[in-house]
């Protein structure tokens, strides 16, 4: 039974390992050339060796790091307030919050990008509604940090809706027996919230968390929209600069290369993720 | 028993039916690739009798009743004004058979293993002006041929000027032009003398003059080996770009500001003095009929020079169409074939008209030279000469890539004037080593 489980698995397993693991080999063979199409010539790891004093590479690093902390905070707050003021209303009423906040998620990156330029405009709507309390514009997309703060409201704003269906299924599937026997002990709604379901729902924010990190170190399309990775490559993310050093400089030996690097830095992030989560319980 | 009926029906349809298909695929035409940046669109007020939208569709469908070979037209995406485009396609294994564009994008491509030797195939080389076709000439070999070339000089509004009290003087030096920059940002409020822009490297039209006009140079010339940039008078027009920022003389935040939005902005009226080819300026009649520009009195001046310097030159340089060569000799000639129509004579003609352009060909004649603003830039052209900064150089789109950012962390102060060329002749001599 157990075999004809696997055999049953196998093709699908086998798509999905086959192309990334093809794409990766394809990948890693590149990153030994320094090429830019036109003419080719094999420098085994001198690209690497490129990496270590790259600048620019590090700099997008830090970026994605900075990115993910202020991604993972708010996105984790803003998913557990929603969800789990959601839960307490009617399967209808839920829908109906899923369905409104999981609009953006379905719209053009493009698209969005735009109306997201307009509302930080310095005649936009972001100013607009500074200057209804007396505050002065403000610089959304000159100014480096608050440029990064910029693009991370973007990206919460525009992907809640998917990491919302994760954390309202897990809620959901909290059993109702526990909920029900805390409230007979006299729980408060809050404390069913904080003492009952936050922690039976802690892997699923604990894998949102994961899955976070790796969206934010891997975010390109709000950036190449809103930024450009300016001002001064102050917004860049790695994949950013990975899109730049092949695209722009033209060097998709080094692209490639930069390209392993960061897979290996989200690898070994996340291996360490687990493993404190594992010493934690 | 049904089994096996079933297997037979399969295989017999398999073997009668499939062949059917691969026959198709034998008497099917050949197809080309045109990897194309830009279309030319017909004159103002002129209609092409025969229906056409744009003149590049009417010369393919021309190649396409001669030859029989169908053509698959593609655009560029000018948007980073790299060679983004052409490079994903090599990557994917589908090179273009013809790649037309600024010849500082298709100069890399013009190396005797990529592109074709096009004077087995081109009876009437001798038509092209020699100076320009030697830009596309290797060790003797014709890697690409040139369609029309393009002009840049700066661009006066001569509305902003009357407003600000300026009268023109009587030589257009960078201390007249700092003159007219105070006036216009003490008289003229919301408009400014000037801009620059370092979002993206297509920036370089606007800040390449600069360096001349200082005296500066990219290259010794005719020695591409290395960059001679980094000198007193490089960092002098480094330190006149801070100037005209820290004084507001450009619109602020140049990092934040790409081509696209500096020629909106002209378009608006806002800017006095840019760099720009004539084909630009009809970005005024489309601000103008969207109802967020008004007209403009406008004529074409050389860039201004710092005291002791000669007269400032023009950029130019032309579009170019360059084949891949394969192994396919029937390949070669008809690609060879379809890049003769788009720089033949009438496309010269038509697009020299619609861009502002100077034809490549002398039979094209000087189809603009009733044309004031035409006339304005060639003049520049013809007093001045033309910069050198290495346009069809193999390595020039990735050299190109190089001050932009330098440039933008400039403007926000992280950089000095002295450590952007350090940087930038660092970048730029390892580029040009090879290593």
């Amino acid at each position: 039974m157990k075999r004809m489980a696997h055999l049953l698995v196998l093709p699908a397993m086998g798509f999905f390992l086959l192309f990334p693991a093809a794409a990766t080999y394809l990948v890693g063979h590149l990153s030994l050339f320094k090429t830019d199409y036109v003419t080719t010539q094999f420098v085994g790891v001198l690209n690497y060796v490129t990496i270590l004093s790259d600048v620019r590479f590090w700099r997008a690093m830090a970026n994605g790091l900075i990115y993910s902390a202020m991604i993972v905070p708010m996105m984790l707050v803003s998913l557990v307030t929603v969800s789990l003021l959601a839960s307490d209303f009617s399967t209808r009423v839920q829908n109906a919050v899923k369905f409104a906040v999981y609009i953006p998620v379905l719209g053009s990156g493009v698209i969005i990008a735009n109306v997201w330029k307009w509302i930080y405009a310095k005649e936009g709507l972001a100013n607009w509604l500074l200057s209804l309390v007396g505050m002065g514009p403000l610089p959304w997309l000159n100014d480096i940090v608050l440029a990064k703060f910029s693009v991370s409201l973007m990206f919460v704003s525009t992907l809640m809706g998917a990491y919302l269906i994760i954390m309202l299924a897990s809620i959901i599937s909290v059993p109702k027996q526990l909920i029900e026997a805390a409230r007979i002990d006299g729980a408060s709604g809050i404390q069913v919230k904080f003492r009952i379901i936050m922690p039976i729902i802690a892997p699923t924010v604990a894998l949102c968390a994961m899955l976070l990190f790796i969206s934010s170190m891997q975010m390109w399309e709000f950036v190449f929209q809103l930024t450009s990775g300016g001002p001064a490559g102050g917004t860049a993310t790695p994949v950013f600069d990975i899109y730049e050093t092949a695209f722009t400089y033209g060097r998709y030996g080094l692209a490639s290369a930069k390209s392993l690097v960061l897979m290996v830095v989200i690898l070994l992030a996340v291996w360490a993720q687990k493993r404190i989560e594992r010493i934690g319980r | 028993m049904k089994h096996t009926r079933n297997l037979v029906a399969l295989v017999l349809f398999a073997v009668l039916v499939l062949p059917a298909f691969s026959e198709g695929q034998k008497d099917k035409p050949m197809q080309l690739t045109l990897l194309y940046g830009g279309t030319s669109k017909w004159p103002d007020g002129y209609k092409d009798t025969e229906g056409y939208p744009d003149l590049e569709t009417k010369l393919i469908a021309k190649f396409q009743n001669e030859t029989g070979v169908l053509v698959n037209r593609k655009l560029v995406d000018l948007s980073t004004g790299s060679t983004m485009s052409m490079d994903a396609l090599i990557a994917a294994g589908i090179p273009p058979d013809v790649y037309v564009d600024f010849a500082g994008r298709v100069s890399k491509y013009m190396n005797a293993d990529f592109a074709l030797d096009l004077k087995p195939y081109f009876k009437d080389l001798d038509d092209f002006f020699p100076s320009v076709l030697a830009t596309a000439t290797r060790n003797g070999k014709v890697l690409a041929v040139p369609q029309p070339s393009w002009g840049v000089a700066m661009v006066v509004n001569e509305d902003i000027l009357d407003a600000a009290g300026y009268k023109w003087p009587a030589e257009w030096t960078i201390d007249e032009y700092l003159k007219a920059a105070e006036l216009i940002k003490k008289n003229v409020p919301g408009k400014f003398a000037g801009i620059l822009f370092s979002k993206n490297q297509s920036s370089d039209q606007q800040w390449m003059p600069w360096f001349y006009a200082f005296g500066a140079r990219v290259y010794a010339p005719g020695d591409y080996s290395k960059t001679i940039i980094n000198t007193p008078n490089g960092i002098a027009t480094l330190k006149f770009f801070q100037t005209l920022v820290g004084n507001g003389y450009v619109p602020p935040n140049p990092e934040a500001l790409d081509d696209d939005m500096a020629l909106e902005l002209w378009a608006q009226g806002k800017i006095a003095f840019m760099a720009m080819q004539v084909a630009h300026t009809q970005a005024l009649k489309s601000a103008v009929q969207q109802g967020v520009g008004k007209e403009f009195k406008f004529h074409f001046v050389e860039f201004p020079h710092a005291k002791g310097e000669k007269p400032t030159p023009a950029s130019a340089g032309p579009t170019l169409a360059v084949v891949h060569k394969t192994s396919d000799e029937a390949r070669n000639r008809a690609s060879a074939r379809l890049a003769w129509w788009l720089t033949g004579a009438e496309l010269q003609k038509v697009s020299a008209i619609t861009q502002g352009s100077f034809p490549s060909r002398i039979s094209a004649g000087k189809p603009l030279a009733n044309d004031p603003l035409w006339m304005q830039l060639a003049t520049v052209i013809e007093k001045n000469g033309v910069c050198d900064f290495g346009i069809t150089t193999p390595t020039f789109s990735a050299v190109r890539a190089q001050m932009f950012p330098l440039l933008s962390e400039m403007y926000l102060g992280k950089l000095t004037p002295e450590q952007v060329l350090q940087q930038y002749e660092a970048n730029v001599n390892k580029i040009l080593s090879g290593k």
